[in-house]
């Protein structure tokens, strides 16, 4: 989670990652920031995030991104 | 359930609200027009109480006088006319007027027998007529016909001539506008004359043979037959009529004379001999343009179709029938206004 | 059946009415025979198309969901014995089996817009080169005409075929259901582009019948048709003028027109979209939306998430995140920060493909280059954006320009409204030569006179129609600020008193009567939308 929100931060320092439970349904994170996201994830965590894993709820908050990594790990 | 019927309620006042605002505003964007008006106050002639029924198109608006008629020889009559009237909407308000009347004699002015009638162009013609008929099947078998040659008008515009007039909300100042309803009686009984004088020079070898091929509008001539048909079925006599007019030719009153004569009915023609010289309409006075009579041309012409009419057909004198104290009342006051008394 | 015609009023009452005395498990049938019948009234000709389209995504998608299941009981027995890597291949295996599915269906498909949409576009241009080469030959130039809102339903059902691919969405079993969902009356002619996943239970449960849906989805299409007739169709007179003789009228009159167009284009296009939403909403049907106050946007790329949202929504879920996300421009992402540096080369996978979208949303509009351009121009906006977004921001901070007030809000709406509107000349003039001309004429030949001395009232509007527009557009902007604020238009009027209520509804239909652009003398334009 530290790791993640390192990550996050980098990305978009002006977003507060910890208590936004709406990053992309309220438009903070747009599809660049995914984007930028998911090439950083693929490469910290050494997984594969495919465009049918881009839905709104694995992206909302920083739980979701990192319930999407985990399971993503362990498949 | 009490809550449903409240929304429905409501719907259905909210409904009434709206029709009353529609009616208003239509009646205030309206086309005030003449000839609309008096097709419309016909209506409003008690049922069974016309002998002489004429339909066409304006000469009869401006030569002939119900009223002038009626003062010399007691008989009703009501002139359905207005300017360009096509064929179609003869034939409507022909059929439409017979559901409530049934005259003795009905005039049908024909001489536009010649022309084709393009909707698309006399859009405005129309609307004088249909605006002030009733919805009726008549009207809607128009509006179909009008709708079919010309997909620019909509039958819906016929229905609620608002849709039609809206534009008019430049022309019309809110503030000031009254709102026109639609005549409700007449006095003229469909007789909108003119006053205006405009000297007329008879044409070179007039009503002379020249060899003109004339040939019926398959439109007009299709109308004209079906308003026969329809009186004839109904018993009612037909005349079928022609009015003095600078542009009529010898060849195109032989063809209504032999249409005439097919259908056996009468042909009562003012341009030919002996009626021209006996009625002496004189070009220099008694013509408003080349094809209408002005108030004093009005006056021979209605004279000599009022006799020819009380002559031939057994129609009666109401004069002193108590049931047309109207009519006497109208009478003053049609003389009054037309300035004749 | 055009959406502000009195025959599409009639259809609609009817269909709605009969909808609800439909027994509730068979109201889709209701709905499928009102697709239907508006159908027949507005193409029946190209029936077989849209029956195509239909047919082959029933067949792909059941084959899809067969395959998955199967997969599914497999991959489950097998699982405990399979490694790490066995378990990637197993899976790597499976969406190449699925992609044997998807990509014949999706050429199929797509293959059929593109025949009827681009093929004489190329082989214009094709002839061009062969004439340039001296070749003797000339292809044939086919013109077709478009089946009604091909683009759009085609959208629709690739949307929902990728959706099954990605195994987001069960198949639809019934194809009479699958064909409500793509034929479905309002959004068919012009959008919103619907997900099935959103849509499909809407349509194919019976909805109660509820009287605040009925009530809202009138008023919504009240609202609609006042932006489509009294807006639009009264700003098209103004744009028609100037750009049907882009040499006669000067730079201030293009400025104008041009301003005016875009008014025109959003009252035209979001009003469909208004009559299309409150007419599924009359069934109880919630469209998604298509629009939100795109004027007041700050920066091209929130304009795009505010206009034609479904569109975009479209490229974004089903092009631009399987290209920027592909194995392919992942390198290229890799590659670019080595050579060009951590800023630019992280953004490598992000902007080439943005750039390839806005040439397909170019496209999208038409087969004209006109088109093509007008999705360069709005590419490099938003490459230029995100360029020189910092650099931009440290500007501002060493001037001291305070960014955090409203002056600088407005600022950033104005300067986009600036750019859009350059972007709408594109696509309005003649041609993308004639865009650049008028552009040009902006430019350098500018007199702000005819903006007081009446010469604005000489391009076929008189000074009351004039009036009625800028008072229209007004309540129109008035409406767009409230609601960006928050209000919800439709739900606060309806705690208001009735009188008050009344009052309100009988001016908005009266005002849509009286000062809408119909009838005779006046053709309304068709909606701008409809062919693409």
């Amino acid at each position: 989670m530290e790791t993640l929100l390192k990550i996050l931060a980098e990305i978009r320092p002006d977003v507060d990652f910890e208590e936004n439970k709406e990053l992309v349904d309220s438009g903070e994170l747009d599809s660049f920031d995914v984007v930028t996201l998911v090439g950083e994830l693929c490469e910290e965590y050494d997984i594969e995030i495919g465009a049918d894993d881009i839905v709104p709820e694995n992206f909302n908050s920083a739980e979701a991104i990192m319930a999407l990594v985990t399971r993503l790990q362990e498949e | 359930m009490a809550k449903k019927i409240n929304i429905l309620l409501r719907c259905v006042a909210f409904c009434i609200v709206f029709v009353l605002i529609f009616g208003q505003i239509s009646k205030l964007y309206r086309r005030d027009d003449d000839e609309t008006n008096e097709i419309h106050a016909f209506y409003n002639e008690p049922q069974d109480t016309i002998d002489v029924l004429c339909v066409g198109s304006s000469p009869l608006l401006r030569g002939v006088s119900p009223m002038l008629m009626y003062q010399e020889h007691g008989f009703t009559s009501y002139m359905r006319a207005s300017a360009l009237q096509a064929p179609s909407v003869s034939y409507a308000l022909l059929s439409e007027s017979l559901q409530k009347q049934s005259p003795k004699v009905v005039v049908l002015l024909a001489d536009n027998l010649f022309q084709s009638y393009d909707y698309a162009k006399r859009e405005g013609d129309m609307r004088r007529a249909m605006d002030g008929m009733r919805i009726s099947r008549y009207k809607w078998d128009v509006i179909r016909e009008v709708t079919k040659f010309d997909d620019r008008q909509t039958a819906l515009s016929y229905l609620f001539p608002l849709f039609r007039y809206h534009e008019r909300w430049k022309e019309v100042n809110w503030a000031e506008a009254d709102p026109k309803p639609l005549l409700q009686h007449s006095v003229r009984k469909g007789n909108v004359f003119l006053k205006d004088i405009s000297p007329q020079t008879v044409p070179h070898n007039f009503m002379q043979p020249t060899g003109e091929a004339v040939v019926y509008d398959e439109n007009a001539l299709y109308y004209t037959e079906k308003s026969i048909a329809l009186c004839k079925e109904k018993g009612i006599e037909v005349v079928l009529l022609h009015l003095p007019k600078m542009s009529w030719t010898w060849e195109k009153s032989q063809a209504m004379q032999m249409l005439a004569q097919r259908h056996g009915i009468t042909y009562l023609d003012f341009d030919t001999e002996p009626i021209r010289s006996q009625i002496s309409v004189d070009p220099m006075v008694d013509y408003y343009d080349q094809g209408h009579m002005n108030l004093t041309g009005m006056l021979k012409v209605s004279a000599y179709l009022g006799d020819y009419l009380a002559e031939r057909y057994e129609l009666s004198d109401h004069r002193t029938d108590a049931a047309y104290a109207q009519w006497e009342k109208d009478l003053q006051q049609y003389l009054k206004d037309a300035g004749l008394s | 059946m055009a959406f502000t015609s009195m025959q599409f009023v009639v259809f609609l009452l009817f269909a709605v009415a009969v909808y609800y005395l439909t027994p509730k498990r068979y109201r889709w049938v209701t709905l499928l025979v009102a697709n239907a019948v508006f159908y027949y009234f507005t193409g029946i000709k190209y029936f077989v198309y849209i029956l195509c389209t239909t047919a082959s995504t029933y067949i792909a998608t059941r084959k899809l969901g067969d395959m998955a299941a199967k997969n599914k009981t497999a991959y489950q027995a097998a699982k405990a014995d399979l490694d790490k890597e066995a378990k990637k291949a197993w899976k790597a295996d499976f969406t190449k089996k699925k992609r044997g599915v998807l990509i014949p269906t999706l050429l199929f498909n797509f293959g059929i817009l593109a025949v009827l949409k681009y093929s004489g576009f190329v082989s214009e241009n094709l002839n061009h080169l062969l004439e340039a080469l001296s070749a003797p030959v000339q292809l044939p130039v086919p013109h077709f005409l478009l089946p009604l809102g091909i683009s759009f339903y085609t959208f629709q059902t690739m949307g929902y075929l990728i959706d099954v691919y990605r195994e987001k969405v069960v198949p639809e079993k019934n194809i009479g259901k699958l064909a409500l969902f793509i034929t479905f009356f309002p959004s068919i002619v012009q959008g919103p582009i619907g997900r099935f996943g959103q849509l499909a239970k809407q349509l194919f449960e019976g909805n109660d019948f509820s009287y605040d849906n009925v009530k809202y989805g009138v008023q919504l299409m009240l609202w609609g048709a006042f932006q489509k007739l009294v807006i639009a169709d009264r700003a098209a007179v103004i744009v028609n003028a100037v750009y049907d003789a882009p040499d006669v009228y000067g730079g201030t009159y293009i400025a104008v027109a041009s301003l005016i167009y875009c008014l025109q284009l959003y009252g035209d296009f979001a009003g469909g979209i208004n009559i299309a939403t409150g007419a599924a909403q009359m069934f109880g049907v919630t469209l998604e939306k298509n629009f939100e106050r795109p004027y007041l946007a700050t920066s091209i790329p929130d304009f795009w998430r505010r206009w034609h949202i479904t569109l975009g929504a479209w490229f974004r879920d089903y092009v631009f995140y399987p290209l920027s996300l592909s194995k392919f421009f992942m390198k290229v992402g890799k590659k670019g920060r080595q050579i060009l540096g951590n800023y630019i080369g992280k953004l490598l996978p992000v902007l080439i493909p943005q750039f390839i979208i806005f040439f397909l949303i170019g496209i999208w509009h038409g087969a004209e280059w006109k088109y093509i351009a007008f999705g360069f121009y709005n590419g490099t906006l938003i490459v230029l954006g995100i360029l020189f977004e910092q650099p931009l921001q440290n500007l501002a901070k060493k001037l001291h320009i305070r960014t955090d007030c409203f002056s600088w809000h407005l600022f950033r709406i104005l300067r986009t409204l600036i750019l859009v509107t350059l972007g709408k000349i594109i696509t309005r003039a003649d041609g993308f030569g004639v865009s650049l001309y008028m552009m040009h004429t902006m430019a350098a030949d500018w007199n702000t006179d005819i903006l007081f001395d009446g010469s604005l009232l000489q391009l076929g509007l008189d000074g009351k129609d004039m009036m009625v527009l800028l008072l229209a557009a007004l309540v129109q902007l008035a409406v767009s600020i409230l609601q960006e604020c928050g209000i919800r238009m439709r739900e606060t009027l309806a705690k208001q008193n009735l009188y008050f209520r009344w009052v309100i509804y009988l001016c908005a239909v009266f005002a849509l009567i009286i000062f809408g652009m119909y009838g005779l003398n006046y053709n309304a334009a068709d909606f701008i939308y409809r062919g693409f």
